[in-house]
């Protein structure tokens, strides 16, 4: 398996996990821990009501990182949204992180809504 | 039903197939078939042999003993159930994935009237469907028909009047999930669901304008699409409602002139999508004046434009050091303009390092906080 590569679609951020590329399955650390999301849903849009959703591919909420996704796609995994083109994500494990804006103050920054 | 293979369409043969309403879909290789089958959020991957017609015995034992799908290449095949009716379909000689030809089916229902639906298919590309209401005394009416090249067409109430017309300049687009379905019932069942008629995936460039009557022919909803998204003033449910770049905005914004917009206000706005639907309403020079902002850095081939406001931030030790910043980027798949902040520096090793560049704010807003570092996109979209 080559070296996995980085998607975005809109605001998210499907990118390799830095700290092992060329690993593709899912680690066992996180196999316990990992909650998962049935909906397959990444976001959905605040007012138009559009989401970000994988299809062939499974979604957790990332056990050590808050407000990141971890993305085990499966053969012909594809994330869609109304407004975006498709992205076909190739067989792997990727961490969905979401594009983030600054807010000053203690807080610094957030996660982008639309 | 009942599952019939033409010997030897499996080899060379290897995409996935979706078969029955995209519940259940098949891929092959030369030698192994795996189907799939959803319930909903779980999926299930089971494997067989080819061996000739052995392979029917196993589907039906991975299947529950159901056999899913009757399929004869080539052929005009019937069938009649009391789930999806009776109809009547042809896959291409050649292709088991293709649709080819004629295919009807008797008991779709369209705005709640049963009644027939016809659709050709040529090399499993959507051609041409009509929808033919089932009246009394064995008579029927044309409720629609549409070709894939039409611009626009119109479609009728049973008793002949107009329902409503749709228009998509640059043609019509059916998924595959609606073979020998009604299409237009998709924008029906999401009226049902909330009231919202996103029809523009029946387009092929995302841009849709479309009107519905009740029957005494007043206006029931109406709205226009322009890349995938809502704009001007649409009609729902009888009542207006506003839109810029999809997003619904209130009657007071839209009747606000332009120049009487206050910028500073729209930037501290949280959602993004309000944010650049209100900004895309006021000039670009008009937006610098107003707030006497001032460009950084700008990437002419992108769009891509830093800019920095008068506007003091709280930079997070308690003083009102820095300057709001706003990157300026251009959504790829719509061509729109997006308006996110970004910091006017980062620490960088103890160090106070400026982001004075359009690629280093960006890369910032990926969660990379070190400006030497960068996140390359095989695609984005």
């Amino acid at each position: 398996m080559g070296r996995l590569n980085n998607y975005r679609q809109g605001e998210i951020l499907i990118l390799t996990r830095d700290e092992d590329r060329q690993k593709i399955e899912f680690p066992d650390k996180w196999k316990k821990h990992a909650k998962r999301i049935p909906s397959g849903v990444i976001a959905e849009g605040e007012i138009s009501g559009h989401k970000h959703e994988v299809t062939n591919g499974r979604l957790y909420d990332h056990p050590e990182k808050k407000g990141v996704m971890i993305l085990e796609a499966g053969e012909g995994c594809v994330v869609t949204h109304p407004e975006h083109k498709p992205i076909n994500v190739p067989k792997g494990v990727f961490e969905i992180n979401i594009q983030r804006e600054f807010t000053g103050g203690k807080e610094q920054s957030r996660k982008v809504k639309d | 039903m009942y599952a019939m293979w033409k010997k030897g369409f499996m080899s060379g043969y290897r995409d996935a197939v979706e078969i029955t309403d995209g519940v259940k879909s098949f891929a092959t290789t030369a030698q192994t078939i795996i189907c799939r089958e959803d319930d909903g959020f779980t999926r299930r991957v089971r494997t067989g042999r080819w061996k000739g017609k052995q392979i029917i015995r196993e589907w039906k034992d991975t299947i529950k003993g159901k056999v899913v799908f009757w399929m004869k290449l080539g052929e005009f095949q019937k069938w009649d159930n009391k789930k999806s009716g009776r109809g009547i379909i042809r896959y291409h000689p050649n292709s088991l994935t293709r649709l080819h030809g004629l295919t009807e089916v008797y008991t779709h229902k369209f705005r709640g009237r049963p009644g027939k639906c016809i659709t050709k298919y040529s090399w499993g590309k959507w051609m041409h469907q009509e929808f033919w209401y089932k009246l009394r005394g064995g008579r029927r009416r044309r409720a629609y028909s549409v070709h894939h090249t039409d611009k626009s067409f119109r479609f009728f109430w049973p008793d002949g009047k107009v329902a409503g017309q749709v228009e998509c300049p640059g043609g019509f687009r059916i998924q595959n999930s609606d073979e020998g379905r009604p299409f237009m019932n998709r924008l029906q069942s999401e009226y049902n669901e909330d009231n919202r008629a996103d029809m523009f995936d029946l387009s092929r460039d995302g841009n849709a304008a479309f009107a519905i009557f009740d029957r005494l022919g007043r206006v029931l909803h109406r709205g226009t699409y322009h890349d995938r998204q809502r704009v001007g003033e649409w009609i729902l449910n009888r009542r207006s409602v506003y839109f810029v770049r999809g997003v619904s905005i209130s009657k007071k914004i839209w009747d606000t002139p332009p120049e009487k917009l206050n910028v500073k206000k729209i930037i501290r706005m949280r959602n993004v999508q309000v944010r650049a639907a209100l900004l895309a309403r006021i000039p670009p020079e008009k937006m610098f004046k107003s707030c006497r902002g001032k460009i950084i850095h700008e990437i002419k081939s992108s769009g891509m434009r830093l800019i920095e406001l008068p506007v003091a931030v709280d930079d997070g030790n308690g003083g009102n050091k820095s300057k709001m910043r706003i990157l300026r980027v251009r959504d790829t798949s719509t061509n729109a303009f997006y308006y996110l902040r970004v910091p006017d520096f980062v620490w960088d090793g103890g160090k106070k390092t400026k982001l004075n560049k359009c690629e280093q704010a960006r890369q910032w807003t990926f969660g990379v906080n070190d400006p030497k570092k960068k996140i390359k996109f095989a695609k984005e979209t």
